[in-house]
């Protein structure tokens, strides 16, 4: 039975549904609702940079960072490559991001729970996940390291 | 029905529409968005209905497209 049969005139489908709004970091009610999602144990703040941004400076963005690469980003933040430390090393001194980055790196959702993607990670002997929303925009890189103390 | 994105949801939202999860009961215990209805798609009919207002607009979802 659909509700438009009952007499309700102004009646909308989120299709995207559920799993849209939770990859989306948005809040939750319910028995899981206490859950510690990937999206929520972030550094937001990473290492960041622009398809144009020259090497010097990429190369001064990491030099002291946590991380040891540096996310690419897009209009709206959507993640397009990474560009690694070792990656600088050899590189033409007039090179860009463009030309440095490693494109589409593969990113995991918001709402992964943490201690799922720990796991995930650990068997692929992997530091970090890069978590991005739905549209490809960046959440934070998630540290295994990090949320593994937090877990424990 | 109108199929509607995120933003259209938030709009919809913030003008007072019910929100109604048609999810199975167990699924909608376990996690809902924040302040919506369980109506499971199974149980919905003139009776259960009546938990709604219809004055307001509706939005149902689940738990995805597929």
């Amino acid at each position: 039975m659909r509700l438009e049969t009952l007499g309700f005139e102004n009646v909308y489908d989120y299709v995207a549904g559920k799993a849209e709004w939770l990859a989306n970091g948005l809040p939750r009610e319910g028995r899981t609702a206490d859950v510690l999602y990937a999206g929520q144990a972030v550094d937001a703040d990473p290492p960041t940079c622009s398809l144009d941004t020259p090497l010097d400076e990429i190369r001064a963005t990491l030099e002291n960072a946590r991380f040891g690469f540096c996310l690419v980003l897009g209009a709206g933040r959507v993640v397009l490559g990474s560009v690694r430390r070792s990656a600088l090393d050899r590189a033409d001194p007039s090179a860009t991001a463009d030309s440095l980055m490693a494109p589409g790196p593969s990113t995991a959702r918001f709402d992964t729970p943490a201690e799922t993607l720990v796991k995930r990670l650990a068997r692929r002997r992997l530091a970090t996940a890069v978590i991005s929303r739905p549209n490809g925009s960046l959440v934070g890189v998630f540290s295994r390291a990090d949320v593994e103390q937090q877990l424990h | 029905m109108d199929s509607i994105r995120l933003p259209e949801l938030k709009r919809l939202l913030d003008r007072g529409a019910q929100l109604v999860d048609v999810l199975p009961a167990g699924v909608y215990a376990n996690g809902h968005l924040p302040g919506a209805i369980s109506l499971p798609l199974t149980m919905l009919d003139a009776g259960t209905a009546q938990r709604l207002d219809q004055a307001r607009p509706v939005v149902v979802y689940c738990h995805d497209s597929l």
